[in-house]
């Protein structure tokens, strides 16, 4: 059977080069795979959602012209999973797509960031396919092409899917997978696969989650059985079948009491570190001091103006960052995709409200859409999950208040600016923070071979688009009482190094730098803040599009995921002061790390024949939820540093200066 | 720096040196200051194998090596390179000149016509060009001026104009992308008009971005190479430009884009076109002047500024000089150095030198 990608890849996209092998073996398409499907009848791969006609319908007719079903495709970002259901009176198989809260909870689970499962199975997902079955959800999700099985009673619903197909299902697409599913490995995703097999229960032992999550793949393999071949409705009756429901709710439980344990755990220790340190500082002083009455009760003075001066700068720090709590209104140009649509998230995550803007309507549209339903679906916080079969209220569509609209705009016209500084403003009442994100780079090719029109669009979303947005922005934010913050995204070629094969875009991005200088100094007294941010190298179609090996071998070094990046950069973002300031990404010692650590690196984002292995955006989105409930080491170093470590620095000083004048006047003799 | 008084006092002198060129040396590099090459061409009055002789001992010999240092070229290297990429080439040179009805542009034509070279100029309306081209080949005759209407903007139009210079010259030496815009308007960025924004942003960087391209194709095939060189601005150096963000933007722009275009030569092996830049300081042309209205803009204009015919006067022979030696090396030539501005800067808050020089400061 002929196996062909429907969603028409592009031959030159990074997708394009992957999908020949991958559908050759009836995998997935890589670059979806989450989203990639098999007609469970004739097991051919049916399709595969593309980021470019995301809500297409397709029909599967087996070879012998008998119609299987019908596939709708909706929801991208949410991966959807399919269930094939032979209606025996119309003798037709229908297809349900569904998503649902449970499901993706349960999904993080066994989803982890691992290389090897990747490469090996991540074609399809038998799993999930009964996963889904446990509960769907009418509301979103499901699209069955015959109307009765919608208007079908929730629970019904359930029961009847799981009872009729799941068994089918799972076990047609585990038997083709057994059969094709090669287990792929090449030396460096191995060896970083075995490596992070072994660290991660060492981490997860470490920060207590270990316990919450026992369910290996092995066992979820062992109960998915024992599900499949023992169900039976006499089980359920009798109580003998694994009360799903409840032991999720206990993890969930468990999961809140672990969060607010770390909670309470970081507050600990900041305080006990800081109580540490100032108490180091006492005995020295003592030692000092040397048994000398006078001194000691002066030190003991020292001490206590140290706390109270120290609690006074932190208490500072903290009044000032409730007061500027509030939610921020944020435009971000070229926010469609790739960074600019994670920092995108990254804002309302944080509760803000965010205008999308791209040249195109369509994906304006569809990403606004996208990121709605993200926060409708409270994918951030699984605590606050809205339920199934809730009506929609205005209290539990945002997330404390987190809105997204968008508008298509090309940076480059003046009128399509100026529409959005007036839409933005007239819908959230004024403009916070202006994003430059936009821009273009065309590929990795010679100056000689680029076309007038390629020229003309490079310098025209790059250069041309900034200037005139921060034009319009400064003048919107001159007139608001609070003023504002611009940013114009650096890139390669800022600091005025060379860039070969992308000079074009190099020059657009030094001349901003030179922009930003002029512009800082136009702007000298104003409220408005003008700043750079530096993503530093992030894996998106703007830098992958027509990268040799080579650059992606260089890419698996210095490179991150855009969520990554816009983590790291929007909270700065959103806390700045003043003006003129760069926030960047890839700081020295960020550098020096992924130089030490490059040997580890190889293979982090493309194998040695430069195809993809990091997860898709979907995909990655959930991991990353994931991540974000537990507690990364990183991100509590960055808050302690933050605050703590200035007051000890504080009390630090004081106490030496105290101590040192005394000693002079002290000292016998002097 | 203790000296530098005395150097001011002499500035009449220096200008009156500055007339006679040619009998400078041309070839003279940062380096060759310190540690002067033995074959360098040494025509100033005591010949020189030690310049910092000349630094130590008198005040008239300081004079001398002083403006030389400040009107060396600094060249990136030294060194004359091997005949491998470009050969040594022999005048009349072929020149090609973009946005040269007037202004840099036309000085530099004239001053290349007058070495001998033959010279191609160009600008967007023809009118402009017609009555610039009058008046070259009324001077140097009829066979050694071409002028032709070229939109740089329009890949098209630059086409044509390479077909141009085809069919008149054959091959083009030199080509120099000096067409720059500051639409004469001197404003923050916030009161810009667009239109105003949008031509500076298309000529300065598209521009030129079209004509390098087109320029590196049509040397490509060349058998003499060719030599392009871009015109640098305020603001190249990074330093902010504030009333005319968009024009020093585009300006910083093009530094990089000269630095990527030599890279990516080197990369596709393409030794026979060589990038340079060319820098040509403050010059009394329309596109400053039209910024005088401030107080600190008279004054700067004052002290740093420079007639066109002066600064062409300095350019053309090192720039020719770069033809001519076949090197393989990118150069920077500049006019107006640091130590240069900085000694003229001096020499008028000290000596009120160059007050009221070209405007009337109070």
């Amino acid at each position: 059977m002929e196996r062909v990608c429907p969603c028409h890849c592009r031959a030159d996209s990074l997708h394009g080069q992957q999908i020949a092998s991958r559908v050759s073996q009836g995998l997935g398409c890589l670059r979806t795979q989450t989203t990639s499907r098999t007609c469970a009848p004739c097991l051919s791969l049916f399709s595969c959602s593309h980021s470019e006609h995301p809500s297409e319908k397709a029909d599967c007719t087996s070879p012998g012209g008998t119609f299987h079903g019908r596939l709708l495709l909706r929801n991208r970002s949410v991966p959807s999973f399919n269930l094939w259901k032979h209606d025996p009176t119309s003798d037709m198989t229908h297809l349900s797509v569904s998503r649902t809260d449970k499901m993706r909870k349960r999904f993080k689970v066994f989803s982890g960031f691992d290389n090897s499962e990747k490469c090996g199975k991540s074609g399809f997902f038998p799993r999930k396919a009964d996963e889904e079955a446990l509960s769907t959800d009418p509301v979103e999700g499901t699209s069955v092409v015959n109307e009765r099985s919608t208007t079908q009673n929730n629970t019904d619903l359930q029961e009847t899917l799981h009872q009729m197909d799941v068994v089918k299902v799972s076990m047609a697409e585990q038997g083709f997978l057994e059969t094709n599913g090669v287990e792929r490995h090449n030396d460096a995703t191995w060896f970083q696969a075995q490596f992070i097999r072994i660290v991660r229960p060492m981490i997860r032992v470490l920060n207590g989650t270990y316990l919450i999550e026992p369910r290996s793949a092995e066992y979820e393999k062992f109960e998915r059985r024992d599900d499949d071949s023992s169900w039976s409705l006499m089980r359920l009756l009798n109580g003998s079948l694994p009360p799903e429901y409840h032991r999720r709710k206990i993890s969930n439980k468990l999961r809140k009491l672990e969060a607010d344990f770390f909670a309470f755990a970081s507050h600990l220790g900041k305080f006990l570190f800081i109580m540490m340190s100032t108490g180091a500082i006492l005995a020295t002083g003592f030692l000092l001091a040397g048994g000398n009455e006078r001194l000691e009760t002066l030190i003991w003075y020292s001490w206590l103006a140290g706390i109270i001066s120290g609690s006074m700068i932190g208490a500072e720090r903290v009044m000032e960052r409730r007061l500027r709590l509030g939610p921020r209104n944020v435009v971000i140009t070229g926010s469609t995709r790739g960074l600019g649509k994670a920092m995108a998230r990254e804002f309302l995550i944080a509760g803000d409200r965010v205008v999308i803007a791209s040249r195109s309507p369509q994906s304006v549209a569809e990403t606004v859409k996208e990121l709605q339903e993200e926060i409708e679906f409270k994918l951030f916080d699984p605590s606050q999950m809205r339920k199934v079969g809730e009506p929609e209220t205005a209290s539990n569509i945002y997330v404390h208040g987190s809105r997204v609209i968008g508008m298509a705009c090309d940076v480059s016209k003046v009128s399509d600016v100026q529409a959005l500084a007036e839409f933005a403003s007239s819908k959230f009442g004024s403009i916070d923070i202006w994003v430059n994100n936009a821009g273009v780079s065309k590929g990795f090719r010679p100056l000689v071979q680029f076309s007038d029109d390629d020229i003309r669009q490079i310098v025209a979303a790059n250069l041309i688009g900034s200037l005139l947005c921060t034009r319009e922005a400064i003048r919107v934010m001159k007139l608001q009482s609070k003023g504002g913050h611009v940013f114009n995204m650096d890139g390669a070629g800022s600091g005025g190094s060379s860039t070969p094969l992308t000079a074009v875009y190099g020059a657009t991005k030094c001349g901003l730098r030179q922009l930003h200088q002029s512009i800082l100094k136009e702007c000298k007294r104003s409220r408005v803040g003008v700043h750079t941010a530096s993503p530093g190298m992030v894996l998106t179609d703007l830098l992958l599009s027509g990268a040799s090996l080579q650059n992606k071998k260089m890419f698996n070094i210095i490179c991150e995921l855009p969520e990554t990046v816009a983590r790291n950069l929007v909270p700065r973002m959103r806390e700045i002061k003043g003006t003129g300031k760069a926030i960047n990404f890839l700081t020295p010692p960020r550098i020096l790390f992924a130089l030490i650590t490059a040997w580890l690196r190889r293979g982090r984002w493309f194998d040695e024949e430069g195809r993809a292995v990091y997860a898709a955006e979907a995909d990655r989105l959930r991991n990353w939820a994931e991540e974000r409930t537990s507690f990364p080491y990183s991100v509590a170093v960055d808050q302690f540093s933050e605050n703590t470590l200035i007051s000890v620095f504080s009390i630090t000083v004081i106490c030496a200066f105290i101590m040192l004048s005394s000693t002079d006047n002290g000292l016998p003799g002097t | 720096m203790a000296v530098l008084p005395s150097c001011s006092l002499q500035e009449s002198l220096a200008r009156a040196s500055c007339r006679n060129w040619k009998s400078l040396p041309l070839n003279v590099s940062s380096q060759s200051f310190f540690q002067p090459r033995i074959n360098a061409p040494c025509a100033l009055g005591t010949c020189s194998t030690d310049a910092t002789l000349h630094l130590s001992s008198t005040n008239e010999r300081f004079r001398r090596s002083s403006t030389l240092c400040a009107r060396a070229v600094f060249t990136e290297s030294a060194n004359i390179a091997s005949s491998v990429g470009v050969p040594a080439k022999t005048p009349p040179f072929h020149v090609l000149i973009t946005g040269s009805s007037r202004g840099i542009g036309y000085a530099l034509a004239k001053k290349f016509l007058k070495e001998g070279d033959k010279v191609i100029i160009c600008s967007r309306s023809g009118e402009s060009v017609n009555k610039a081209l009058k008046s070259l080949t009324e001077e140097f005759g009829e066979q050694s001026a071409f002028g032709i209407a070229a939109d740089v903007r329009d890949g098209e139009s630059v086409q044509k104009l390479i077909e141009f210079a085809k069919e008149k010259l054959q091959y083009v030496d030199i080509w120099i992308n000096n067409a720059g815009s500051n639409a004469y308007v001197y404003k923050p960025l916030v009161e810009m008009n667009d239109k105003v924004i949008m031509e500076i942003v298309e000529t300065n960087t598209i521009g030129v971005m079209i004509c390098c391209r087109e320029a590196i194709k049509m040397m490509m095939k060349q058998e003499r190479g060719g030599h392009i060189f871009n015109m640098d601005g305020a603001g190249a150096d990074g330093r902010p430009t504030p009333r005319f963000a968009a024009y020093g933007a585009t300006k910083r722009s093009l530094v990089q884009l000269t630095k990527s275009l030599q890279a990516e030569l080197k990369m596709q092996q393409i030794k026979n076109v060589i990038i340079h830049m060319l820098s040509p300081g403050m010059v009394t042309t329309d596109l400053l002047m039209s910024g005088s209205d401030t107080p600190q803009a008279k004054f700067f204009i004052n002290v740093l500024a420079e007639p066109a015919d002066t600064v062409a006067e300095f350019l053309v022979p090192r720039v020719r000089e770069v033809s001519q030696n076949g090197s393989t090396k990118p150069t920077y030539i500049r006019f107006l150095t640091g130590i240069k501005a900085y000694s003229q800067i001096l020499s008028r808050v000290l000596f009120n030198a160059r007050k009221n020089r070209y405007l009337r400061e109070d």
